[in-house]
């Protein structure tokens, strides 16, 4: 299958500062703030890939990134065989049609002087894939397909409901044709029913015009919804990456686990599965950094830092000691 | 004051506290620590409430369940008499161990807010005051209410912190909220809101801002501290799933009435209303299939038909739903308001 994507040990890091206390390298050393540490990735034509973790793990810059709304620190980062950073401005320009994204704060992203319409307008025209006569016809046919009334275009975002905002940011994301649709927890917040709704929508969508789909997300239930792979993040590495199915039934990675055991439902009763919180990217350390927290954590542990392996044909994780690992050597399978 | 002899003792567990962990059967023999008779709220000409009965047993907790503008915020509002603009009109009965809210001058409202009903909100961050530090916001309730010397709320205020689980309590006493993450500041509404050893505990979406992993430990705190103090709580909810495992008992509401209501167990299991059924459907498990969505949406709290208020969106749907409103009846253990609601009880026996 063709590689949209592909991430070859991706790093983010921002200077917060410089190093408190005293001595000769204080004030000096800049403090590095290690968004994102060896992120290797890849994400084929047609794939739905759901990113997985707490806030703070690094998801979101991942996806600008990804985007290329900031360029790495280190690493590589191609799509479809070019380097982010160094395409054409043709080439840029095609990324930046081919790749759409839907923002975690609908209302807050559209400008609420413009009209529906012309919110849906505005990329097409941008990208000259319709002429301004064509416009109209256009735009009933996007809300038509994200299941708005064609009389919703000439409201103002103000004017519609929470449910209803997100259709819109859905139906922009579609009007540049797009081939990769990024989606920034885009049902949170919602009640239940509204969730429903979108959540099904997107389903469609993908599934219907064959979009490649990366969402991001911290809900276990939505992600094995919408995705058929998920890659779990913790601390700006991922730590966990295989089909959706087999994540949920087997998770290799304690912290997968311990996510899963969290997540409410009917049949169980309350656990909390971790204690305490994510620990702080400034200073991580040198061993893995699911230690401090994990149930699970060996000596080894606070020694090694673990590398993503491939433990079953078409899973990876990054633990010294993984769970539900079958008992021929990883070799054997693949 | 009564509420300062219990907070200071370290022996809570004299209460006739219910057992931590195992919900109590429902007692007739035990009071109602709140009784809510046809609560009716106006805001303007549109009943934002709508005849609410609803009453909650001492050592229970209770989870309001509904979408967005079904009135379940409001409720928990209305309960601690925030409400009180002057076109909000109140009427019917809402009555808190032998106190009548409804009408309580604020005066005295104000010696209730805090030390005997504590209130949690859904945004600690907007819900902590900016400029003052966590240890002035803790003490405040404490020296108040309990009428504790600076020093001894001082003290009391540290072992909150640690209770919540807050590391280095006594430091932290003198950081700002904006210091402290989304997770550390809700447990610091926590502790305010449990300083004085309510008997009520309110929590409208504790956790809904939060991670699933900090959502089930703060959910967990909660629930360890109401119990051990015998208290009850009433929590407002979206997510259904976390309801099933906090809540002894479920509120469903629907435009400003309840629809359906009992124990956890029935109500969420095996649901009958159209409405629950509905929202049951929605919820996305870590093993859905396919999801089936509630069609349309609520209508304006101003444009409430007269008949039952979810025949617009219900597939049960009959002429007399739209003319007369069902009145909540007991059925299968709950009670329920739904006029087709024999027929559906057939159907799901059959």
């Amino acid at each position: 299958m063709n590689k949209l994507y592909q991430l070859n040990d991706v790093e983010k890091s921002y200077t917060v500062g410089t190093r408190p206390g005293k001595g000769f390298f204080s004030g000096r050393t800049p403090l590095l703030l290690k968004a994102l540490d060896g992120i290797r990735l890849d994400v084929e034509d047609g794939d739905s890939l759901a990113i997985v973790g707490e806030s703070g793990s690094g998801k979101s810059t991942l996806v600008r990134l990804m985007l290329g709304l900031e360029a790495p620190s280190d690493g590589r980062l191609f799509y479809q065989r070019q380097e982010l950073g160094s395409m054409s401005a043709a080439d840029r320009q095609l990324f930046t049609r081919e790749v759409a994204f839907i923002y975690q704060d609908a209302r807050g992203s559209m400008n609420p002087r413009l009209r529906v319409r012309d919110v849906l307008a505005e990329p097409m025209l941008l990208h000259k894939l319709c002429s301004e006569a064509q416009v109209d016809s256009k735009v009933a046919e996007l809300l038509n397909r994200v299941g708005l009334a064609p009389e919703m275009a000439d409201r103002y975002p103000a004017e519609l409901s929470g449910g209803q905002v997100r259709r819109v940011a859905v139906a922009r994301a579609l009007a540049v044709q797009p081939r990769v649709i990024f989606a920034d927890e885009s049902v949170a917040g919602l009640d239940v029913s509204v969730q429903a709704q979108l959540l099904n929508l997107l389903r469609d969508l993908c599934r219907d015009m064959g979009l490649t789909l990366v969402f991001i997300t911290h809900d276990l239930g939505v992600a094995s919804y919408l995705c058929t792979r998920i890659a779990v993040m913790y601390l700006g590495r991922v730590v966990e990456e295989g089909p959706s199915a087999e994540i949920l039934a087997h998770p290799h990675h304690p912290y997968t686990r311990s996510l899963l055991r969290a997540f409410p439902s009917f049949d169980r009763p309350l656990t909390a599965s971790l204690s305490g919180e994510i620990p702080s990217p400034i200073n991580l350390p040198a061993c893995c950094r699911f230690a401090s927290r994990c149930p699970d954590a060996r000596d080894a542990c606070r020694l090694t830092d673990p590398t993503l392996v491939q433990v079953t044909a078409r899973s990876s994780v990054a633990c010294l000691f993984p769970l539900n690992v079958p008992e021929e050597t990883p070799a054997a399978v693949s | 004051m009564q509420a300062a002899g219990r907070a200071l003792t370290d022996g809570r567990a004299s209460a006739p506290a219910a057992t931590p962990g195992i919900s109590p059967d429902v007692n007739s023999t035990t009071p109602d620590l709140l009784q809510i008779r046809d609560l009716t709220l106006r805001r303007g000409r549109a009943a934002v409430l709508d005849k609410v009965s609803l009453s909650l047993k001492a050592g229970r907790t209770l989870g309001l369940l509904g979408e967005s503008g079904a009135g379940k915020s409001t409720l928990a509002m209305a309960i601690i008499g925030l409400l009180t603009a002057p076109q909000v009109d109140v009427q019917g009965s809402l009555k808190f161990a032998d106190t009548e809210l409804v009408g309580l001058p604020e005066k005295h409202f104000q010696k209730l807010r805090g030390s005997r009903i504590g209130l949690i909100f859904q945004d600690a961050t907007a819900s902590l005051d900016p400029c003052f530090t966590i240890g002035q916001q803790i003490c405040e309730p404490l020296r108040r209410h309990l009428r504790l010397s600076r020093k001894q709320a001082i003290e009391r205020a540290v072992e909150l912190l640690d209770s919540v689980g807050i590391p280095d309590a006594r430091a932290r006493l003198a950081a700002f909220p904006h210091q402290l993450s989304g997770g550390m500041q809700q447990r610091v509404m926590i502790s305010i809101a449990l300083a004085c050893d309510p008997e009520l505990l309110i929590a409208d979406e504790p956790t809904s801002a939060l991670d699933v992993t900090i959502q089930a430990q703060i959910m967990e705190l909660i629930l360890r501290r109401v119990r051990s103090l015998g208290s009850s709580a009433i929590f407002v909810l979206h997510d259904l799933a976390l309801a099933s495992q906090v809540c002894d008992d479920i509120a469903v509401m629907y435009g400003g009435q309840i629809v359906e209501t009992g124990p956890a167990d029935a109500v969420l299991r095996r649901p009958l209303h159209p409405y629950t059924v509905g929202l049951r459907s929605c919820v996305v498990e870590l093993d859905s299939e396919r999801l089936v969505p509630l069609p349309g949406t609520m209508p304006g709290a101003d444009q409430m038909p007269d008949g039952c208020r979810f025949a617009s969106r219900c597939a049960w749907r009959q002429p007399r739903c739209e003319t007369a409103r069902p009145p909540l009846e007991a059925r299968d253990g709950r009670l329920l308001a739904c006029w087709r609601i024999d027929e559906i009880l057939a159907g799901s026996a059959a």
